[in-house]
């Protein structure tokens, strides 16, 4: 009983904060749509029984993510409507290598899954896998991926360290 | 869940809030006192018996006091902006056991949860600032936001060790661990990143340059009155409150002690550590900005690091 009122609660928040991350005018509510939404998916995943899951979920988005989000848009103060895509040669040079980039990952999780891996017991972890059980799974599996995307991590850190690093500092 | 067990956690619920909100309110008692005696002066000892009475003389105070919202504020958010900074951190509280017993919840992923729910303060905070349409308080929002993410990753990683060390994210497991040799003595290095990543989550001096008065009036919270203004000053102490806790909690054994019984050790650990927030208030002068910055990124975050890789390594080998 209670379960489903939490269930039907969670749902509509969760779909009507999401529609008003698109209809909302003001970015900032824009973005506080989106942290109602994340919470609300959060709550849905607890009531799956994946705490662990849900947890992250408020970790990664709400407590990091969403924080530069609303950092960025309170920086920037925006009016008008957001500026068109530039077209440069280090533009192209970026895309390129992000499309670079995707394809290698790409290529090597195919690569992963063709290789032996042991049978998977169960078809994947339980919602109510604990934090063991997903490390586990993490570090060994899926340890491929999970290495591409902290390399990934990296590059975007390094490439926003230099897009936004100012050629002369200022003494 | 039947019917019985929800009612019996919402009692629950409502005692532990109602010993936090107390607490919360002699706390702002006890931290006047000490500075008065650590500044050699008396500090407010006129309401009551002792100026016992004198949290309840400034709840009243801030209740009749005129309630003013700036022409230009955005209302929701700076209406909404001390709740979420209150909300999130007694949130928290949820998972902090104050024995074996005694808990709210006892989930097997307490730190992660405690991890989840303390960064989501810096919302009200951020919101607090970018809502009053007052550029001081911008500009200490910005800076509450930028604090409190550099250091809740070395904040996160030095709690990384005692997790190694009891083999376990649920808090009374972790007591439980303690239990003979307090993780202090085993995790001296994690023990001062905690306590100097602690004391800059909850934006005390030295780290309170969010409300740096000589710069930015008082930051955030320059344009808020009224009840408004208490409840972030309720979520300041909350936070302190449960800073004291975990530090207690993680470090010093929680509950575990000799001679007395165990639901007296944590309030006397509780008190000590809060009493070390207060004497290091009184005692330091705010860092520069620049100097946040460096201390969280180039040597809190290597030293947690290293911190973690040493606690492993051993761990492995003894074992």
């Amino acid at each position: 009983m209670i379960e489903s009122i939490l269930f039907w609660g969670l749902a509509l928040a969760a779909v009507s904060s999401a529609l008003c991350v698109v209809v909302l005018r003001n970015p900032v509510n824009c973005v506080m749509a989106l942290l109602a939404a994340m919470l609300a998916t959060a709550g849905l995943y607890a009531l799956m029984g994946a705490t662990v899951l849900a947890l992250f979920q408020i970790i990664v988005y709400i407590g990091a993510v969403l924080v530069l989000f609303l950092f960025v848009v309170m920086l920037l103060d925006l009016k008008g409507p957001a500026a068109g895509i530039p077209r440069s040669a280090a533009a192209v040079a970026v895309s390129a290598a992000a499309v670079g980039l995707t394809a290698g990952m790409a290529w090597f999780g195919w690569k992963a899954m063709n290789l032996s891996i042991p049978a998977d017991p169960g078809g994947g972890l339980r919602p109510e896998a604990g934090v063991a059980e997903i490390a586990l799974e993490l570090f060994s599996r899926h340890l491929l991926v999970f290495e591409l995307t902290s390399v990934l991590l990296l590059a975007a850190a390094v490439g926003a360290v230099l897009v936004t690093r100012k050629e002369k500092e200022p003494s | 869940m039947t019917t019985m067990d929800f009612l019996l956690g919402l009692i629950r619920i409502l005692l532990i809030f109602s010993v936090i909100m107390g607490l919360v309110a002699y706390m702002t008692l006890m931290e006047r006192r000490f500075l008065g005696f650590f500044q050699l002066r008396l500090g407010p000892n006129r309401v009551g018996p002792g100026g016992l009475f004198q949290p309840i003389a400034d709840g009243i105070k801030l209740f009749f006091k005129e309630d003013m919202t700036v022409s230009h504020a955005n209302r929701v958010w700076f209406l909404l902006a001390p709740a979420i900074a209150l909300t999130s951190v007694l949130a928290c509280f949820a998972v902090v056991p104050a024995s074996a017993t005694i808990v709210v919840a006892d989930m097997p992923v307490a730190v992660l949860y405690l991890l989840a729910f303390s960064s989501m303060g810096v919302y009200g905070i951020l919101l607090a600032g970018w809502s009053s349409n007052n550029k001081y308080s911008l500009l200490g929002g910005l800076r509450a936001a930028a604090q409190m993410i550099s250091y809740e990753i070395p904040l996160a990683l030095s709690i990384v060790g005692v997790l190694i060390l009891s083999g376990s994210m649920s808090l009374v497991e972790i007591v439980k661990a303690q239990e003979g040799l307090w993780f202090i003595v085993k995790q001296p290095l994690g023990f001062v990143l905690f306590l100097i990543c602690i004391s800059a989550e909850t934006n005390r001096t030295p780290f309170d340059l969010l409300e740096c008065e000589n710069e930015l009036v008082a930051g955030y919270q320059t344009e808020y009155s009224s009840m408004k203004f208490g409840l972030f000053y309720m979520a300041e102490y909350a936070h302190i409150l449960l800073a004291s806790c975990l530090v207690s909690l993680f470090f010093l054994g929680g509950w575990n002690g000799p001679l007395l019984p165990a639901p007296l050790w944590l309030p006397i650990k509780v008190f000590f550590v809060f009493a070390l927030f207060v004497w290091v208030r009184a005692t330091f002068p705010r860092v520069r900005y620049d100097q946040l910055m460096t201390l969280s990124w180039k040597v809190l975050l290597p030293l947690a690091f290293l911190n973690l890789m040493a606690t492993a390594v051993l761990t492995v080998y003894l074992t």
